[in-house]
């Protein structure tokens, strides 16, 4: 009994770790704080990659949109976080959709990674280029805190409490979207369009409502981010973050929310307790994902809930599989 | 119920299909037969929508739909199969089925996230639904089976029930019986002539079986070379020369060569 469960009790395990370290010690939680801003980004990659089956390079652009709507609204015009959040909403909605159009007619593959990975760097430049709004490279600095009703999230564990809260909210609307009949057509773009077509499934619309929903989830990641950080520039939302948050669903399993967001916190904290330096993550990002990809395609969530035993045959099976060649593709 | 005139579909410098004209009626179980390569899938993609002709018409129910997107023409209840078996692989039996009930309920995003009273009645009535479509057609002790771990055959039968979940009218099936058994094929069989009957669907289907085409159709229409050879009762078809010649004839040599 106690063997068959191993897994879930290191899962409890880790919390309860994570709980005590975030109540005693600010850099735990910060790390913590930035994991959960993080698992919001990457769920939507989950919804847009892992079950629709599109493969997004440029998720961190709709963060970076996030997070510059609530700087531009709070900074120059003195809006409020609540009432930034419904507009960088919105307009990561839209910039999502725009992006979903060309994606309509590559049914996945390499060419839409390139033309969402370009379409990052657009954001970018764009972001660069209005420095009367943006700041241009500069950025945008002193992004406060958000308050409501004369409480500011002020101190860092408030601030982590606050995105606990948004990433639980985040988790339960996921999933209710995935464990719909929506989720299962999304599903259904991933695996055959061909099929969802004729049975009067019109895939365009959903296959641009899954990019819009992706780029919402990026967008509020983006929203917690700026007073979070509190300056904010335009490299912080570049390819790179963006492949990041892919190597992060990849590594905890890109078709499941929650392995979304066991990726993002594994990614977060991993090379921060390794104490690495920023040539050593790449390198330990590039060979967590190729391992990945390689021993565990379903990713990390795919070890819950199985005993030793059990994680020792599925690893022994698809070492077999490698050898022999017969390579499953990760969906 | 279709009407196809003067239908013409050319890919590069090869005429696939060549001002070809067919027409059945409701209720009709229609057979379309011809060898390899004399166009037949090629008509199916054009009529469902896959391919937009570069000549010609298709009316549907008395609409044009010619050159319309497939899934508005699975809307207006005309539902295909594929030839090579096209289901969500990783989806099990029952979700497969539930997908094919999609468009019906097509919930918007906002009553999914809010769980609305009219959203889980929808979604309950798929489930149902599914459920009751895998009976019929006696999948139902395998809906929680993934679909690609389900036997050929199987998942044949399965591609037809989520069909079935649009309610069409009008089904178009490619190769329904495509390496089945006698046993399993008559079965198919069966369900087809039960669908007719008892839900009013009009057939058209592809099948190199000819036992099963000759038994199940009312009526048939040859294809050789992207042009209708013959049309007509599965009796006039079987002793039509031109047919004997350029396809029953050659299928015989080659079952002989084969056996």
């Amino acid at each position: 009994m106690m063997k068959k469960n191993i897994s879930k009790f290191l899962l409890i395990f880790i919390l309860l770790g994570l709980a005590v370290g975030v109540s005693f010690n600010r850099y735990l939680t910060f790390l913590a704080t930035l994991s959960a801003i993080n698992a919001i980004a990457v769920m939507g990659i989950v919804v847009i990659s892992g079950y629709t089956g599109q493969l997004n390079l440029g998720q961190a652009a709709f963060v970076g949109l996030g997070a510059y709507t609530v700087a531009i609204l709070g900074v120059s015009y003195g809006i409020s976080f609540w009432i930034a959040i419904p507009v960088a909403i919105g307009v990561t909605a839209f910039f999502g959709i725009l992006m979903g159009i060309p994606a309509l007619k590559l049914k996945g593959g390499p060419y839409l990674a390139l033309v969402t990975q370009t379409f990052g760097e657009i954001i970018y430049l764009a972001i660069m280029n209005l420095e009367n709004f943006t700041g241009g490279p500069f950025g945008i600095l002193g992004i406060e805190y958000p308050s409501i009703a004369g409480y500011t999230f002020s101190g860092l564990r408030e601030y982590f409490f606050l995105c606990i809260a948004f990433l639980s909210v985040c988790y339960f609307l996921c999933r209710r979207i995935v464990d719909s009949p929506l989720g299962l057509v999304f599903t259904g773009i991933r695996e055959s369009e061909d099929a969802e077509q004729s049975i009067g499934i019109n895939t365009m619309y959903y296959k641009i409502m899954a990019f819009a929903i992706a780029a919402i989830l990026g967008g509020i990641a983006g929203t917690l981010y700026a007073p979070f950080i509190g300056y904010i520039s335009p490299d912080q939302f570049r390819w790179y973050p963006s492949l990041l948050l892919v190597s992060m669903a990849i590594v905890g399993g890109i078709n499941s929310i929650g392995g979304g967001i066991l990726g993002a916190f594994v990614l977060t904290f991993l090379p921060e307790l390794l104490r690495l330096t920023d040539q050593f993550r790449l390198i330990l990002y590039g060979l967590l994902v190729i391992a990945m990809l390689a021993l565990l395609p379903e990713g990390l969530v795919s070890l819950y809930g199985k005993s030793w035993s059990e994680i020792r045959r599925m690893l022994s099976t698809r070492i077999q599989a490698l050898r022999s060649r017969k390579l499953s593709q990760p969906r | 119920m279709l009407e196809v005139s003067g239908l013409t579909m050319a890919f590069g410098g090869l005429k696939a299909l060549n001002n070809v004209y067919l027409s059945i009626g409701r209720r009709e179980i229609h057979g379309l037969i011809g060898p390899n390569g004399s166009g037949k899938t090629t008509l199916i993609n054009v009529v469902t929508g896959f391919y937009s002709p570069t000549r010609g018409e298709v009316r549907f129910k008395g609409n044009d739909v010619t050159g319309a997107p497939p899934y508005t023409i699975a809307k207006r209840g005309m539902v295909r199969t594929f030839q090579n078996i096209n289901l969500f692989p990783e989806m099990t039996a029952l979700e497969n089925v539930i997908t094919g009930h999609f468009f019906q309920i097509a919930p918007s995003l906002l009553s999914v996230i809010l769980r609305s009273p009219s959203y889980r009645e929808k979604e309950a009535k798929a489930r149902n639904l599914g459920n009751e479509i895998l009976e019929f057609v006696g999948l139902y002790p395998d809906r929680d089976m993934k679909a690609r771990n389900l036997p050929y055959g199987k998942q044949r039968v399965l591609e037809i029930a989520r069909a079935l979940m649009t309610f069409p009218q009008f089904l178009v099936l490619d190769e329904p019986v495509a390496g089945m058994n006698d046993q399993e094929s008559d079965i198919v069989s069966g369900l087809i002539v039960k669908l007719r009957d008892e839900r009013d669907i009009t057939v058209l289907l592809i099948e190199h079986h000819m036992r099963f085409v000759m038994n199940l159709c009312e009526k048939i229409t040859v294809l050789n070379a992207g042009g209708v050879i013959a049309r007509g009762i599965p009796r006039e078809i079987q002793n039509n020369k031109e047919v004997i010649d350029v396809y029953l004839g050659t299928r015989r040599e080659k079952h002989a060569e084969d056996r």
